[in-house]
């Protein structure tokens, strides 16, 4: 009875220590897990920093208007330039688009023409 | 009787055998318990755990924050930096260590390296400090013993020279020397620990009210302005007078806050805070503010300037002399010392000095960045001290000072303390302080859109923006003595003039006349149309709605046929 009820114990000992062991490697490895994603977030973190300033750099305005005057042909905004929503629709140009489809030689636009 | 004694003995080392088992096993049990409540406290009860400590050891202290502009735009960021150095004694070629090195960083001088490692007993070489993230991983990649890096932090600026005086900067230690930068760490620090969220070790960034397009396109017209007229220096604001947000702030000669060597010039600093100036004419519109507010006079109020004020020995005389009976309107558009001195004078001395204290002109106006000067009033106040202080002469302040105490007379007489963060409509009008009446703010309103539809702010009309505005020439102190060839030029304007929102100074310092403006030097012909051209760009960038009156559209149509036939 004693060797029996010795034997379950040594039996249990030994699965708990196995239960034990395999529980806290897969924690070792959850917790290497987590310290790798953490450091991947800070370097992430850090891209989106340097990707910032980058993106604020190329942005400047300095910058975007020295690229604008050599490859746009756009002048300051005026202020007659600006209309309210209500004189919208007597600004729209007469002729309607189409018009310019006629006297183009696109086939396709032909072709769309012929199908209407 | 040997085994009685024997089997009397056995029983008796038996018995005390099993209670010495006994109290091993129970001692036994004991520390195996402790053990065991001890492994429990540990492990269950305290966790902790072990990577936050590494984490916390990676990033010491808190970040720095970031500084962005209203619109998100970042104007100043910490950016991760490698530096690399070498152990020489660690290395075991260093003809093979230097080769590579050289190939794999391109501005490595090969020479000065090799003195550098080859030194005998050298523990440690900088090989370069405050490299790329690629350049410390090709490097790190090479696998050469002796060769490290550490991590480092680095403020940059990746809009350089673009709002460099209301963000300020840094030093080698990241600690803030002028601007919003010095701000974060002194004053502002409970701010700064307020951006701060320590659990995941970074920070929300500092939002400014500045709008770096804004910034832009006032930076440009100054500088533009500067050369044309061939100016000293320059500089602008533009003011958001319903809640004090300044805008953009410029003055010119500036500087780089990405450069190394940071000793910059006296010249650099940042005039419209840190320099009091004499804003000359522009303070009349103060002037008027408190004969209006006083009830001394209206804009039916009339003043003879036929003749120069004569205080003791001093003559008062006007630049535009009109040597006749003026109105008040008369006398704003003509801008009549003697019409302004005499409203003053007839306010009184006491009047006077409660009138500036009330607007606060007698104190140091303090903002978030350190750099600040304090007004420079008359120290004894005469009858001659208020009637030239109606006029602005003997009577300097910080330019942003005057452009906020302006704005305030503007904005129906509310004047809001400026600030360089991003405030709420909330906060301003926890912070906002009434003037003056609003009537008074409407006189000055009128006042302000007369002067530039037929007085000496003129070039500043663009045209469907309502612009309003008071010019100043002023002339400089020179040992002691008003120089009259040099001028210091301002204009203060506001738009849209019926309900303004926006306030803005444009100020150049000794601008020359040149061919286009016949000669002239006045602010009228340099600081106004400046002013006039940086308002038709931001007016749109800030929402302002152009408004056409049917005199405009006239006027419109003028200038079409001008340009047509000139083009």
């Amino acid at each position: 009875m004693h060797k029996f009820f010795n034997a379950c114990l040594v039996l249990a000992v030994l699965i708990s220590a196995f239960v034990l062991y395999s529980l806290e490697h897969s924690t070792r490895g959850l917790e290497r897990q987590i310290a790798k994603l953490k450091s991947g977030i800070l370097d992430e973190r850090e891209e989106i920093k340097v990707l910032g300033a980058e993106w604020s750099s190329l942005t400047r305005p300095e910058r975007l208007q020295k690229l604008a005057a050599e490859n746009l042909k756009l002048k300051t905004v005026t202020a007659q330039q600006f209309i309210s929503e209500d004189e919208l629709p007597a600004k729209v140009p007469p002729e309607p688009v189409l018009v310019v489809n006629e006297k183009s030689k696109d086939p396709i636009a032909d072709i769309l023409k012929e199908m209407q | 009787m040997q085994g009685e004694f024997d089997g009397k003995h056995d029983d008796a080392v038996k018995l005390a055998g099993q209670n010495r088992i006994r109290l091993v096993a129970i001692c036994f049990s004991f520390a195996f318990l402790a053990i065991a409540l001890q492994l429990a406290n540990l492990t269950i009860l305290k966790g902790v755990s072990v990577d936050d400590d590494a984490l916390a050891e990676h990033q010491p202290r808190l970040p720095r924050p970031d500084i962005v502009d209203r619109n998100g735009v970042v104007i100043a960021t910490d950016i991760a930096v490698a530096s690399l150095y070498a152990d020489p004694r660690k290395i075991i070629d260093i003809d093979d260590a230097v080769e590579s090195l050289t190939a794999t960083i391109s501005d490595l001088d090969a020479k000065a390296l090799r003195a550098k490692l080859i030194q005998p007993g050298r523990a440690f070489a900088w090989l370069k400090r405050q490299v790329s993230p690629e350049e410390r991983d090709a490097v790190y990649n090479l696998g050469i013993p002796g060769v490290g890096y550490v991590n480092e932090r680095k403020r940059v600026y990746p809009l350089g020279r673009l709002a460099a005086h209301t963000v300020g900067y840094v030093d080698v230690d990241s600690k803030g020397i002028a601007g919003i930068e010095k701000y974060l760490d002194d004053q502002g620090a409970l701010y700064t620990a307020s951006l701060a969220e320590p659990s995941t070790h970074t920070a929300m960034p500092a939002k400014l009210s500045t709008d770096t397009r804004v910034q832009f396109a006032l930076s440009d017209e100054v500088s533009k302005a500067v050369q044309k007229y061939r100016a000293n220096a320059g500089g602008g604001i533009v003011l958001d007078i319903t809640t004090g947000e300044i805008v953009a702030l410029c003055s010119l000669p500036d500087f780089n806050p990405n450069q190394e060597d940071k000793n910059f010039s006296r010249q650099q600093a940042n005039m419209m805070t840190s320099g009091v100036f004499e804003l000359g004419s522009v303070i009349k519109t103060v002037t008027f503010a408190m004969a209006f507010d006083y009830g001394v006079t209206d804009l039916n109020g009339r003043y003879d300037a036929r003749f120069p004020l004569i205080i003791g020995n001093a003559h008062i005389s006007d630049y535009h002399a009109q040597r006749k009976v003026l109105t008040v309107p008369e006398i704003f558009i003509n801008s009549s010392n003697i019409g302004t001195a005499k409203m003053a004078l007839d306010v009184g001395l006491e009047g006077h000095q409660e009138f500036l204290r009330r607007v606060g002109f007698f104190d140091r106006l303090i903002t978030e960045i350190p750099e600040s000067a304090k007004p420079l009033l008359p120290k004894h106040w005469s009858r001659l001290a208020t009637a030239t202080a109606a006029f602005g002469h003997g009577f300097a302040v910080q330019p942003l000072q005057g452009i906020s105490v302006i704005g305030g007379l503007l904005n129906h007489g509310i004047m809001t303390q400026p600030t360089f963060l991003q405030r709420d409509v909330a906060e301003a009008d926890v912070l906002a302080k009434r003037i003056v009446k609003p009537e008074t703010s409407d006189k000055i309103r009128y006042l302000f859109r007369l002067n530039v539809e037929e007085g000496t702010a003129s070039k500043a009309d663009v045209i469907g923006y309502r612009v309003g505005g008071k010019t100043g020439t002023a002339e400089k102190v020179v040992n002691g003595r008003y120089a009259h060839d040099k001028l210091l030029n301002s204009f203060i304007g506001a738009f849209p003039m019926e309900n303004p929102r926006y306030a803005i100074i444009v100020m150049l310092d000794e601008p020359k006349a040149t061919p286009e403006t016949f000669g002239f030097a006045t602010a009228g012909w340099n600081a106004v149309p400046t002013a006039g051209k940086i308002i038709e760009r931001i007016a749109p960038l800030l929402g302002v709605a152009p408004k056409f009156t049917p005199q405009d559209i006239e006027k419109l149509a003028k200038l079409a046929k001008t340009a047509d036939k000139s083009g």
